[in-house]
């Protein structure tokens, strides 16, 4: 596959971007026409004076309240899962690392099952008990990996791999046991399986701070990340402080994928899938690789979203759809490239 | 001349396992010091430790006057550049990429040094011969053009030192030599100071100017090839069997590896004498020799490559004066050793007027004659020797052979 230019692709990531949310906001079950999207959203982002009268409040309500920030919500934990999947792939040179592969994921999944069996109400920011619960739990199994693979001032990564399968499997193994004790198995598996449902501005206030700073975090280092793919010895070799570098990614990635976990549930595969996929097209330098898994994490998500709310009556999780649509096209992709390299 | 690298009671252990002990090295500015040693000893964890990327158990490394422990990586890495022995990488980086990675220690910090930097890297890519290879990618190129993208990026990287840890051992012979005469190049002409680990020890002598022999986690000896390059130390390092003789053309001493395992044959004491010249016997000489039998040769000019083997493997011979017929003494030295001997062996020696007596003394001779059969024109004296050897042939003590190793099977058994 021939790599496009730097320019042609920000400008076709702009406008698909651009395009993808007006659609997706639009598409639903309550019919709604696409000039009535960009009227509601232009008077209530740009505050341009569009006369509204006509339309129904409760059109207002759906485009405003729950379409457009669920919509966004999408894009931003679609493209910070994206963006954390780059940075394990390429610290610790393994193709199969995803945000999740430290536990994390298990972490935040224990937390929110804690809340859900014991019914905690309590409200922090207008983030919901289980997302506060799921992110600490995130970052403290985050902290246990971490620790338990640090020998002396080092962290080598086989053991942190490793240790984070290890507890990972053990968190699971906890969740699956307060599962048979619990009434409320329906509620822990669909949390496990994620969802943007009934997900407005509060939780998108949550994710999209994460999601920014983490990249911006992220971004500072695409060039010490480049020189991390020849290997941490090499790396240190040409002057990368690699113990510190892996600090650094590896404490803001869990935050951000703390964030987005908490807010939406796990979500799978985008995390791991949208990387590769976005290398193919840019390449491996992190300077251009980081910001369009980061537009193409987000519109692959929002096109789960889409999928996974109007496929069918009942909303399906959107775990599911990521998995069923992104695992075929991936399989694809693979053997298109036979032969070639990651 | 300022010491950039000095090396002071440096030990180095994995875990139990003692690697190094007690090393010390000075290296001078703008040297090219080759380490060799047999696997194991220690080399590549010498090039890890100047680069810090293992704990030292005990002593000091001091690059260019500060102490290693207190050089950051950003900093050692504008000082030293590592070329590794092999390098694969699985993302597709094109070479000018690769070779941008070495100005990383250079760009923390600074701005709008993007054009310094992109001059600096096609100069050390048209240097390496690599700028034409820019946009191919590093994973789909050939060893030698990978190493030669990995030395530009060690250029790149304007350090005083570059560190090789067997930059060689993946090429074939023309890139061998080609590496190696780059990164000559980078001494002579931009005084960089070179320490190489080397396999090949004829070419680290060729292109060193210092050798470091490391066995047994220490340095055995340190000196000048020439000096290095000597049987007394690598037959007891390597543990084998070898020549060490003078290449003439390079003007280098070079080691010629002969056998590890012996060839075990009862040899009973027999004494063979050898007649041979103009280097038809270098081979059987030293087999012979090696495998235990008592060898003299006869008679030979000096300075006939025979004459030098016969003198390193120092096996007795009767000599000549050099370009000279065989005079009076040297052939009577000759027929005494062939009465010594239990049975005497001819190579295929061609015979000219001036060694035609080594022919005509076997027709006195009672001893068993072994003569390797001749298939080319070995006569050079209009007939003379052909008729000695017809008479030769009537003798029932004379035979023919075919190789040499039909004879070596003959006195094996002993008849």
């Amino acid at each position: 596959m021939k790599k496009l230019s730097t320019k042609n692709l920000i400008i076709s990531a702009s406008l698909l971007s651009l395009a993808a949310i007006l659609l997706s906001t639009t598409i639903g079950i309550a019919d709604i026409s696409i000039t009535q999207t960009i009227k509601i959203l232009a008077s209530k982002i740009l505050r341009l004076d569009f006369d509204l009268g006509n339309l129904k409040a409760s059109t207002i309500t759906i485009i405003w309240l729950i379409r457009f920030p669920r919509v966004l919500l999408a894009f931003f934990v679609g493209g910070a899962l994206a963006i954390c999947g780059v940075s394990y792939q390429g610290i610790f040179k393994n193709p199969m690392a995803d945000p999740f592969i430290l536990g994390v994921s298990s972490g935040a999944a224990l937390g929110a099952t804690i809340g859900i069996i014991t019914k905690v109400q309590f409200d922090l920011f207008g983030i919901n008990a289980i997302s506060v619960l799921a992110f600490a739990g995130a970052v403290a199994s985050l902290f246990i990996v971490y620790n338990i693979s640090k020998i002396g001032n080092k962290v080598p990564v086989t053991t942190l791999l490793l240790s984070g399968i290890a507890i990972g499997q053990f968190l699971s193994a906890l969740i699956s046991l307060s599962m048979i004790f619990s009434n409320d198995l329906h509620k822990i598996i669909f949390w496990t399986m994620g969802s943007f449902n009934a997900k407005s501005w509060n939780q998108l206030v949550m994710v999209v701070p994460y999601a920014i700073i983490g990249f911006v975090i992220i971004y500072s280092s695409h060039r010490e990340m480049d020189i991390m793919l020849l290997g941490e010895d090499t790396a240190s070799q040409l002057g990368v402080d690699t113990e510190k570098l892996k600090k650094k990614i590896l404490v803001t990635t869990a935050l951000v994928t703390a964030a987005a976990v908490s807010v939406t549930g796990i979500i799978g595969f985008v995390g791991l899938i949208i990387p590769h996929i976005v290398r193919i097209i840019t390449g491996p330098k992190h300077k251009v690789l980081l910001p369009f898994s980061f537009v193409f994490g987000g519109l692959f998500m929002i096109a789960c979203d889409t999928i996974a709310r109007s496929l069918m009556s009942q909303e399906i999780p959107v775990g599911i759809i990521t998995a069923i649509f992104g695992g075929p096209f991936f399989i694809y992709l693979l053997r298109e490239r036979k032969g070639g390299g990651i | 001349m300022e010491n950039i690298l000095k090396i002071e009671k440096l030990s180095i252990a994995y875990g139990d396992k003692l690697i190094l002990r007690d090393i010390d090295i000075t290296i001078n500015e703008g040297e090219f010091v080759g380490i060799i040693g047999p696997n194991g000893t220690g080399k590549s964890t010498l090039i890890k430790a100047i680069t810090d990327l293992i704990d030292i158990k005990n002593g000091k490394i001091t690059i260019s006057g500060v102490d290693n422990r207190k050089i950051s990586r950003r900093e050692r890495a504008k000082i030293v550049a590592v070329v590794p022995q092999e390098f694969n990488i699985d993302f597709e980086f094109n070479a000018f990429d690769i070779v941008m990675m070495g100005r990383n220690p250079h760009m923390y910090g600074k701005k709008n040094t993007e054009i310094n930097d992109f001059d600096i890297v096609q100069e050390a890519m048209v240097m390496t011969n690599t700028w034409q290879l820019k946009d191919r990618y590093f994973n789909q190129m050939s060893g030698g053009e990978r190493q030669r993208v990995i030395i530009a990026r060690a250029i790149a990287q304007q350090t005083k030192i570059i560190l090789l840890d067997e930059p060689t051992s993946h090429l074939d012979i023309h890139h061998q030599l080609e590496v190696l005469e780059l990164v000559r190049m980078l001494k002579v002409r931009h005084n960089i100071t070179i320490i190489a680990v080397l396999h090949d020890i004829n070419m680290a002598a060729r292109f060193s100017d210092r050798l470091i022999l490391l066995n047994d986690h220490n340095i055995m000896v340190d000196g000048t090839p020439e000096e290095v390059i000597d049987e007394k130390y690598l037959s007891k390092v390597y543990e084998m069997e070898m020549i060490i003789r003078r290449n003439k053309v390079l003007s280098v001493k070079e080691i010629v590896p002969l056998r590890v395992i012996k060839e075990k044959i009862d040899v009973k004491k027999t004494r063979i004498h050898v007649i041979s010249g103009g280097g038809s016997g270098e081979q059987i000489l030293e087999r012979l020799n090696s495998s235990g039998f008592e060898v003299t040769c006869g008679v030979i000019n000096r300075g006939d490559s025979d004459w030098e083997m016969c003198r390193i493997l120092k096996i007795k011979c009767a000599e000549g004066l050099p370009f000279s017929d065989i005079d009076e003494r040297a052939f009577l030295d000759n027929t005494e050793l062939i009465a010594a001997a239990d049975m005497v062996l001819v190579t295929d020696v061609p015979f000219g007027r001036g060694n035609l007596k080594n022919l005509e003394i076997l027709l006195d001779s009672n001893k068993k004659i072994f003569m390797k059969r001749r298939l080319s024109q070995f006569d050079y004296t209009e007939g003379l020797a052909i008729s000695i050897l017809r008479k030769l042939e009537n003798k029932e003590n004379f035979s023919y052979i075919e190789e040499y190793d039909d004879f070596i099977k003959i006195i094996s058994r002993g008849d």
